[in-house]
């Protein structure tokens, strides 16, 4: 399939032509989120699901915000791409040294964080030309905890130059945390 | 071994006749993927990682799969080579000393036998052949270089 890129293809679920656009639009909405920061707040869509944040210390005294969401998932239904995306916006410090899979991955030699390998793919996708886009797929864990497996591709059609790069994980359903080990890293 | 009849064979071929892990997307980077399913290489993330199906899991990531080479120098015309692999990205993601390929989107790899590049086209999605010349010039840019490498073992 050529043309406008459709995400949707096989399993996945795409957001559909200017990526990038939508990065953005998900990117305000975390940091309107995080703007209300030390209050609890309604989750977005009207869902009256609460937020909370928590000050985590950190090394070097430094706190480290979370905003968790309270709550067990749908079990049946999986996440909209909003919530996955958000989730994962808050999985960024993580370490690339965690998983092996995301050794090198990084587009710059000081990567070193999930945060660091994305913004290296994100900014490729500031190149106009071609289609860019998000690609957020959600299935249903099996085995163990009862869980959602997301994984969110960048990917990117100019040409020659065609890729996705992102992250899967775990989030359980029970309180919509994400499992420390799950994450890896997608692509090539 | 590899041979020119066994990389004819492949000339012609999208990726879902090569790989039976599903990894098959068109619209993905099959560059990595498919020399390593016709070398049988399996090292670090595979096809396998990704879908978790198939018999014979391949690599997929070419700063991966140049970090295992034996030897990798820029390309020379006259060194003689008449096997390995040829890979082609802008010179300053290489570090021919460390053997390090930083991970930037447009990176591009093929084998090398016999004068000839064989490789995965991913604007037509079947695997062409082509000269070092024509290869080297993959990408536009003045920055664009051609490198060897040794098959790894």
């Amino acid at each position: 399939m050529r043309g406008v890129p459709r995400g949707g293809r096989g399993r996945g679920r795409g957001v559909v032509g200017t990526g990038w656009v939508r990065w953005l639009s998900v990117l305000t909405t975390v940091v309107v989120s995080g703007a209300s920061a030390g209050c609890s707040s309604k989750g977005e869509g009207g869902t009256g699901r609460e937020e909370t944040l928590d000050m985590q210390p950190a090394a070097g005294a430094l706190a480290v915000a979370s905003v968790a969401a309270a709550g067990p998932m749908d079990s049946v239904k999986a996440p909209s791409e909003h919530e996955v995306i958000r989730v994962l916006f808050r999985q960024l410090d993580r370490p690339l040294a965690a998983d092996s899979t995301c050794a090198g991955v990084g587009a710059r030699s000081d990567d070193r964080t999930i945060g660091d390998f994305l913004a290296g793919f994100l900014a490729a996708q500031a190149d106009s030309s071609g289609a860019n886009w998000v690609q957020v797929t959600s299935t249903r864990v099996t085995a163990g905890a009862a869980a959602w497996r997301h994984d969110v591709l960048l990917r990117r059609r100019a040409g020659e130059e065609e890729w996705a790069w992102g992250v899967r994980f775990d989030q359980r359903v029970r309180d919509r945390g994400v499992e420390v080990t799950s994450m890896q890293c997608l692509g090539g | 071994m590899i041979t020119v009849d066994k990389l004819k064979a492949f000339e012609g071929l999208n990726i879902s006749k090569i790989c039976d892990g599903e990894y098959t997307d068109n619209g993905l980077n099959h560059c990595a993927h498919f020399v390593s399913h016709a070398l049988g290489l399996s090292i670090g993330f595979t096809c396998r990682g990704m879908t978790g199906k198939g018999t014979s899991p391949a690599s997929i990531r070419v700063h991966e799969v140049f970090a295992r080479c034996t030897r990798v120098a820029e390309w020379d015309e006259n060194s003689g080579e008449t096997i390995g692999l040829a890979f082609v990205t802008a010179t300053g993601n290489v570090d021919l000393k460390t053997k390090v390929m930083k991970n930037v989107p447009k990176k591009h790899v093929g084998i090398l036998l016999a004068g000839t590049i064989w490789h995965y086209s991913n604007t037509n999605d079947k695997v062409v052949t082509t000269t070092p010349a024509v290869f080297a010039k993959h990408y536009a840019g003045k920055d664009i270089g051609l490198f060897f490498g040794s098959i790894p073992a």
